[in-house]
């Protein structure tokens, strides 16, 4: 409660200050819009729809593109953990690849798949992928190997000893990364939209610079730090704390 | 509600379990550790057999090797004359951490064994209900592992051992992380479960006086390398009264022993 209070009064603060900057009048209004100004931009967008297409664009992007890349990281991080050759092999591959920003997939993405969605679907998979990848691995290998231990002595194996054993045992850990694929894939996303035009809220940036609107801007970015919270914490924060206490990680408060 | 345990009288002088000069030596960074050493016993059926030594000595390593978490690097193992390989729930462990699914209920937990042998839902639920019953913990059979508390937990694990109706229940120290109230609470609760099911208990500690009190025998193992260095019978009739003065003598001599090795053991650890 006291936290919800404080912040409110910090942003109150906040608006004020930047009402109280607007009106010394360094810059002019657009290219430094007033609180108002970007309120009324929020409200213009999405009265006139603009704003909701581009929401529904990013998010079907991507929940398709991470979607995929939970899909492919779950599969390939077991395999891995499961594979001693592979996670030699194929392992530091995957490092090296989470190594690599994930916009620099665009060009070759476009190259093969023109200025199309799938291009941006490979930003957002490659974006997340090895990270998923990377801590599935590590979620299986590290759990603890009293809950293996036990299961076997109880008669499971194979089939069971996975489905009911490992993967839960790891689903913390795994969870985790979920919330940091997530991540990878939203920042992956945007980068995507902004730098080859089509729809999505990372367009909607690109047309605020075409038509000198920074009021636009900031209501947009705005509404994607909004998203990107609402998702982080609200959705990830909450299953992550659920799961950590159940799990027994997490002290009851 | 119980069936006891159906006893195997073809050959009735076959002990149940048969531990033969077992050796088992652990790679470590420096060389290696031999932890156990020529370690030959056996367990008869419905027998409660106790394991005492010090720190460090292979216990543990003991308990794995006849559950098939561990192989030996010499000697065998048997159980019913067969050769122990592989884990299975014939040799059920109760680990000192209990190491209950978090991610499953309390019943579920003790279901978990009878899924695995395939028992469908209803019947496992009933079963699964009587053995936790017996540890008088139906009332938590939907609560979940993070509600409840160490004694608790320790009693669901035994349950979970309990009705998969092992040859032989395999436990490592399960109370030793408890506070002294609730262990003698669980090793009352124990010998109760027990001497009506009559099962084939093998059960590691390092407090004498329970295995004195538990124990049909007590094998007291030497310090690196584990060596049988005693086994000690209990012939003292049951009901026992813990207070007995013939028990307290057992334990005396049996501590007296021990106490030689734990002093081996912590001049070693010091060199280390
Ligand atoms: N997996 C392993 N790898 C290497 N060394 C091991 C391993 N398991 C046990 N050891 C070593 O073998 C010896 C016996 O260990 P063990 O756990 O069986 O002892 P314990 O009698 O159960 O001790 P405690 O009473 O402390 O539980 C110890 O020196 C230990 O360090
Ligand atoms: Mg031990």
């Amino acid at each position: 409660m006291r936290k919800f209070f404080l912040q409110i009064i910090f942003y109150t603060g906040l608006i004020l200050l930047w009402q109280g900057v607007v009106s010394l009048k360094i810059w002019p209004e657009y290219l430094f819009p007033s609180p108002l100004k970007v309120l009324q931009a929020m409200v213009q967008g999405f009265s006139d729809a603009s704003f909701f297409l581009a929401v529904e664009m990013s998010m079907k992007r991507i929940l398709l593109g991470y979607g995929l890349s939970i899909l492919g990281g779950l599969i390939l991080g077991f395999l891995l953990s499961q594979i001693r050759l592979l996670e030699e092999t194929l392992g530091s591959l995957v490092l090296g690849f989470h190594t690599l920003p994930s916009i620099c997939w665009l060009p070759l993405g476009i190259l093969w798949f023109g200025l199309s969605d799938a291009a941006i679907l490979i930003v957002i998979l490659f974006g997340s992928l090895f990270s998923l990848t990377i801590a599935t691995t590590d979620a299986i290998k590290n759990i603890s190997p009293i809950y293996i231990r036990a299961a076997k002595t109880m008669g499971s194996k194979g089939w069971h000893l996975y489905w009911d054993v490992v993967l839960p045992a790891a689903l913390p850990t795994i969870v985790t990364g979920l919330k940091q694929g997530w991540s990878f894939a939203w920042r992956s996303l945007m980068a995507g939209e902004l730098l080859f035009v089509s729809l999505g809220l990372g367009h909607l940036l690109q047309m605020g610079r075409e038509l000198n609107d920074a009021a636009q801007m900031f209501a947009v970015m705005i509404l994607i730090v909004l998203i990107g919270v609402v998702v982080d914490f609200w959705i990830f924060g909450k299953i992550e704390k659920k799961v950590r206490l159940r799990w027994g990680l997490l002290e009851k408060r | 509600m119980f069936k006891k345990k159906s006893k195997h009288y073809l050959e009735p002088f076959a002990p149940e379990l048969i531990v033969r000069n077992v050796t088992k030596t652990f790679p470590t960074r420096t060389g290696s550790t031999n932890a156990l050493k020529e370690v030959s016993f056996d367990v008869r059926e419905g027998e409660f057999v106790c394991l005492v030594g010090p720190s460090g000595c292979g216990k543990s390593t003991l308990l794995n090797l006849i559950a098939g978490l561990e192989k030996p690097d010499s000697g065998n193992i048997l159980l019913d004359g067969q050769e122990v390989i592989v884990p299975g729930p014939d040799r059920v462990v109760i680990f000192q951490e209990g190491a209950l699914f978090p991610w499953m209920s309390v019943l579920e937990n003790v279901e978990y064994g009878l899924k695995i042998r395939g028992v469908g839902a209803k019947e496992r639920e009933t079963i699964a209900l009587e053995f936790l019953s017996l540890v008088h913990l139906d009332k938590f059979a939907h609560s979940f592992i993070h509600e409840l508390s160490g004694g608790m937990r320790q009693r669901v694990a035994i349950a979970r051992g309990l009705v998969l109706e092992p040859r032989i229940l395999l436990m490592d120290e399960p109370f030793a992380a408890l506070d002294t109230q609730t262990r003698d609470l669980l090793v009352e609760e124990l010998r109760g479960i027990w001497s009506e099911l009559e099962n084939t208990v093998f059960f590691v500690t390092h407090n004498v006086r329970e295995a004195v009190y538990l124990g049909d025998r007590v094998i007291l193992l030497s310090f690196r390398p584990g060596k049988v260095k005693n086994i000690f019978p209990i012939p003292v009739t049951r009901p026992r009264d813990p207070d007995d003065p013939k028990l307290e003598q057992i334990v005396r001599s049996i501590v007296e022993e021990l106490h030689d090795e734990v002093e081996k053991s912590v001049s070693e650890e010091l060199k280390e």
